[in-house]
């Protein structure tokens, strides 16, 4: 359950200092002191020091639009936007007819200007705060039929936002309606505070707001839930299968079974966006897939699960073992059970892993799991939707490489081939989510947006390079990015990203080879790199060492002459 | 619920919210006797009593509450006439 206010509040007393830090700045146009609090303590929460600038009352104009503010002084990572409805709607009413009619165009107008100054004079990504769609009531119903209705309006504007969204690629939206509309307008608002003292919401609602905008912030910071590991019995079907039997566990139209259906077609709707889903339940193999096999009601089925664990050890040794094949970190892992002692024990062994403390109810499953939103993310590419085929190519690879005696004989028995291509329009996408989801084969862990990736490619003092794979079991998709920078004679590594779907592959050395071939071939002389450690990118600290890199004032340098390829059964193919 | 108790949740409740646990509060405590009691830190304490007595202060209410004496006969005045 969400901390009241006062509660979060004790955290600001706290010591955040082993913390990462990140740089968030706070406007609006109405008291935001309580919300600046909240997001401070709730960063505790999630274990980050959010430090905020919160600009003074009602500057948000001032302080976007002249470049010189105290608020890019600052220098943000990210911005937050807040206007109030109470603004827009005073405003909204000292127009006439056909300023109200144009009155969402204008607003839509207004913000991009907006963004435009906070994308020209910062770095900050932008997040701004939708509006809740009320009705005023001038109109009662009919409001729906007339353009001049605030209701009309307000409706449109939050279209507006969401175009702006799709459009440009460093505006977030932040969806108080959505949050409005699901904790109701009595727990989000209180308008004695309003009239007293210029606070919009209700206190025990800042904790709610605070953490969506926190995930919006740690998603952007590279955080993103990208599993799903689900128990079966009373989880994903009402009734035990091992005792109940096939013909009487609940699912579809059987006793409750229509929560079960939902929440399976909620997951169904998430595999598609990109969310593997994982079984990890104590049962026989075979009881536990009779379901997925052979129940008419059933909406998963087998080829939805990536992986597929029944046995009777114990669920954090199995999430372990999930998590090897799977080779994603545990906090990108969320484990639903409806077992509080199962729960309690993953809690305790696998602390990373994020356990939703389901209700008792199954009629509850899914309404609370929205309200819990684990799934934020902050782009989305045809990648994701292919991404559960992806990880079973990878499983059958997994079980080929077992039955090879001798490794090099399974590489070469892949049949590997790699196009490379610089960043474009249409990789760009893919291109992004990898520098943001990417933790362990990533040099330097710098996120890149999408509209960053277009920025570089057509920047005259990058080279930009991405490697996709294809092999005999499948295609590996975009799995490598490189960005270097021109230095003269040099080039800075400034960013190597490999997917870890295709280490112990000899696709390092490829890349290596390629690397240096390309900078021969123009002239270059050295090649720099860096390593920025995280706590999880160890896997790559010697990287630079291995290739033959000599250490200089803490970074890497490789006289190109004196390179010699590495072996790699990767071979190029041409575009 | 009689005075003295109400006014024994209510001191417990400002030093929850001035965070000190030692914290003397008398009738006569107000802004001017308390140095963190600012007119934020007066939002959280009006809500955190309502919540905990489960009442509303009015909107004008809560603008003229001079000290805690003022607010603890408000809380008494509803609960009574509940």
């Amino acid at each position: 359950m969400m901390k009241d206010f006062l509660t979060l509040k004790s955290n600001l007393n706290k010591n955040y200092s082993d913390f990462p830090t990140t740089r968030v700045a706070l406007l609006g146009d109405s008291s935001t002191q309580f919300l600046k609090q909240a997001l401070k303590a709730y960063g505790y929460e999630v274990n980050y020091n959010f430090e905020i600038f919160e600009a003074d009352y009602n500057q948000i104009d001032l302080q976007t639009l002249n470049n010189h503010s105290e608020l890019y002084q600052f220098d943000p990572d990210f911005i937050i936007v807040f206007n109030s409805y109470y603004k827009l709607l005073k405003k909204f009413y000292k127009s006439n007819n056909e300023e109200k009619q144009n009155f969402s165009n204008n607003y839509a107008q207004h913000l991009r200007v907006l963004y435009n100054n906070v994308n020209e004079y910062s770095r900050a990504k932008f997040i701004f705060i939708n509006f809740f769609e009320c009705n005023d009531c001038v109109f009662g119903n009919f409001s729906n039929k007339v353009d001049i209705s605030f209701s009309y309006q307000i409706k449109k504007i939050n279209l507006s936002i969401m175009d702006l969204g799709r459009e440009l690629k460093d505006f977030f939206i932040c969806d108080l309606d959505f949050l409005q509309s699901y904790y109701g307008y009595k727990s989000t608002f209180d308008s004695r505070l309003y009239l007293n003292n210029d606070v919009i919401f209700n206190l025990d609602f800042l904790p709610v707001l605070a953490s969506n905008l926190s995930s919006i912030i740690l998603t952007l910071k590279g955080l993103i839930k990208k599993c799903v590991i689900l128990d079966l019995d009373n989880t994903l079907w009402g009734g035990v299968i091992g005792d109940d039997g096939l013909e009487n566990i609940q699912i579809g139209d059987l006793g409750i079974g229509k929560a079960f259906s939902e929440l399976q077609i909620w997951l169904k709707q998430l595999k598609e966006r990109g969310i593997i889903l994982a079984v990890c339940s104590k049962n026989e193999e075979s009881i536990a897939k009779e379901p997925f096999e052979k129940h008419p009601e059933m909406i998963l089925t087998l080829d939805d699960i990536t992986v597929f664990v029944a046995n009777w050890e114990s669920k954090v040794d199995n999430i372990k073992f999930i998590q090897r094949i799977l080779n994603l970190g545990f906090d990108s892992m969320v484990f639903i059970d409806d077992n509080p002692l199962e729960r309690d024990l993953v809690k305790t062994y696998l602390p990373q892993v994020t356990v939703p403390e389901l209700p008792e109810d199954p009629a509850d499953y899914l309404n609370y799991l929205h309200s819990q939103n684990l799934f934020e993310t902050i782009s989305f590419s045809e990648e994701d939707t292919k991404r559960t085929q992806l990880y079973k190519e990878e499983a059958v690879r997994k079980v080929k490489e077992i039955s090879f005696s001798n490794y090099d004989e399974f590489l070469s028995n892949l049949n590997m081939r790699c196009k490379v291509e610089s960043f474009n329009k249409l990789n760009a996408s893919r291109i992004a989510q990898l520098t943001q989801r990417s933790n362990q084969f990533n040099l330097r862990t710098i996120r890149y947006t999408e509209e960053d990736i277009i920025k570089l490619s057509l920047s005259s003092e990058y080279l930009t390079l991405s490697f996709s794979l294809d092999d005999n079991y499948g295609s590996y998709g975009l799995v490598s990015v490189v960005i270097l920078k021109v230095n003269n004679a040099e080039l800075f590594i400034d960013t190597f990203i490999m997917s870890c779907r295709v280490l112990k592959r000899t696709f390092e050395n490829f890349i290596f080879n390629f690397i240096c071939s390309k900078a021969r071939d123009n002239n270059f002389e050295t090649i720099i790199g860096e390593y920025i450690p995280t706590n999880k990118n160890i896997l790559v600290k010697d990287l630079f060492k291995d290739f033959g890199f000599l250490e200089r004032d803490s970074k890497w340098s490789l006289n190109i002459d004196s390179y010699s390829n590495r072996k790699t059964y990767v071979a190029i193919i041409d575009n | 619920m009689n005075k003295i108790e109400i006014t024994k949740i209510c001191r417990d409740i400002f030093r929850k919210v001035f965070n000190n646990p030692l914290l003397e509060i008398d009738e006569n405590s107000s802004p001017d006797t308390i140095p963190n009691w600012d007119s934020l830190q007066q939002i959280i304490l009006l809500v955190t009593i309502e919540k905990r007595f489960d009442m509303k202060f009015s909107a004008s209410e809560s603008q003229n509450f001079k000290n805690a004496g003022d607010i603890i006969s408000a809380v008494f005045n509803k609960k009574k006439i509940n």
